[in-house]
């Protein structure tokens, strides 16, 4: 029986990269990565050594912004370190709730498609949270009904 | 033209058996939600299958696609649990299972559809709030009861004379 050393990966994470999303910490089988919320900020926690599995990259093929390095460790580390990074959380207009990585919103912007950036109030809806979205979006339905129904109300 | 889920809120009474009967068709996790708005109107939403969906151009596997009819889906095992797409929805009608580590988003019933039942939201919704068809079929109601609520907005026709 080998022990896991022997099969030891460094984890190498490119955290200019790192956008803070949950990819590593939710496809990862040995739970190295964790990531955590509070006072408007997110802290990841990335192990960087790894013997789970000598052929396991779910990690580095999970990341969206291809910051995971995974190499055949030289040596065998005596102990397991971490290496931490924090983002700011973006907080939601309406509530006021962090809801996502600031990182996560720029990554987003760029991509969103040209239909849900014509209207007046062209992508102020990112900076909701999900929950604000369902009601901003229900306002609105409710708004075109009055208007429909009751033509004078609204 | 795709077959979905329409809302008409004129018709929503915030019974919520929408929600429960979604629930119950995918192992206890809402696709759609019934939103109040200054207690006067309930409001059903659940994915509204974009055209160049958000979540789709958000989603860097694959795991969310557009088909050929125009609806999107869902693959779980292609799904890194990332969450990006949660926060590209601009209606906030993804969600994430916390329990499978991937989201999950209204996928029309398929499993029901797959054994010749409709979406189990529609056909519970006891005001026909909800009705699952294609666009055309579901506007033509829409237009009819705008139109009457614009003639009877109207003033009465003054008497001949």
């Amino acid at each position: 029986m080998m022990t896991g050393n022997l099969n030891q990966l460094v984890v190498d994470v490119d955290t200019d990269k790192c956008i803070g999303c949950w990819a590593c910490t939710h496809v990862c089988p040995a739970d190295l990565f964790t990531f955590a919320d509070q006072d408007g900020r997110r802290t990841l926690r990335f192990a960087n050594t790894c013997h789970y599995e000598e052929d396991c990259t779910r990690c580095a093929d999970a990341c969206p912004e291809e910051a995971i390095t995974l190499t055949t460790a030289t040596e065998t580390a005596s102990e397991a370190a971490y290496l931490t990074a924090t983002f700011d959380l973006l907080d939601c207009q309406q509530c006021g709730t962090p809801f996502t990585t600031t990182r996560i919103v720029d990554r987003l912007l760029g991509a969103i498609p040209p239909q849900f950036q014509t209207d007046a109030e062209a992508l102020s809806w990112v900076r909701l949270c999900p929950s604000c979205r369902q009601l901003t979006e229900g306002e609105r339905m409710a708004r075109e009904w009055v208007m429909v129904r009751w033509p004078g109300e609204a | 033209m795709a077959r979905l889920i329409y809302a008409d809120p004129s018709h929503c009474i915030d019974c919520r058996a929408c929600e429960v009967a979604c629930q119950r068709e995918h192992e206890g996790l809402p696709n759609v939600w019934v939103v109040r708005v200054e207690d006067r109107f309930a409001v059903p939403l659940s994915c509204r299958h974009c055209e160049r969906a958000p979540c789709v151009v958000a989603c860097y596997t694959g795991a969310l696609s557009e088909t050929e009819e125009g609806t999107i889906s869902f693959d779980a095992a292609k799904c890194t649990g990332c969450g990006l797409c949660l926060f590209a929805c601009p209606f906030g009608v993804m969600g994430f299972d916390w329990v499978s580590k991937v989201v999950h988003q209204c996928d029309l019933c398929a499993v029901r559809q797959a054994e010749g039942k409709l979406p189990a939201c529609a056909v519970t919704c006891p005001t026909n709030a909800l009705a699952y068809g294609e666009y055309e079929a579901f506007t033509q109601g829409a237009k009819r009861r705008a139109a009457l609520a614009m003639v009877r907005a109207l003033p009465p026709r003054p008497a001949a004379g």
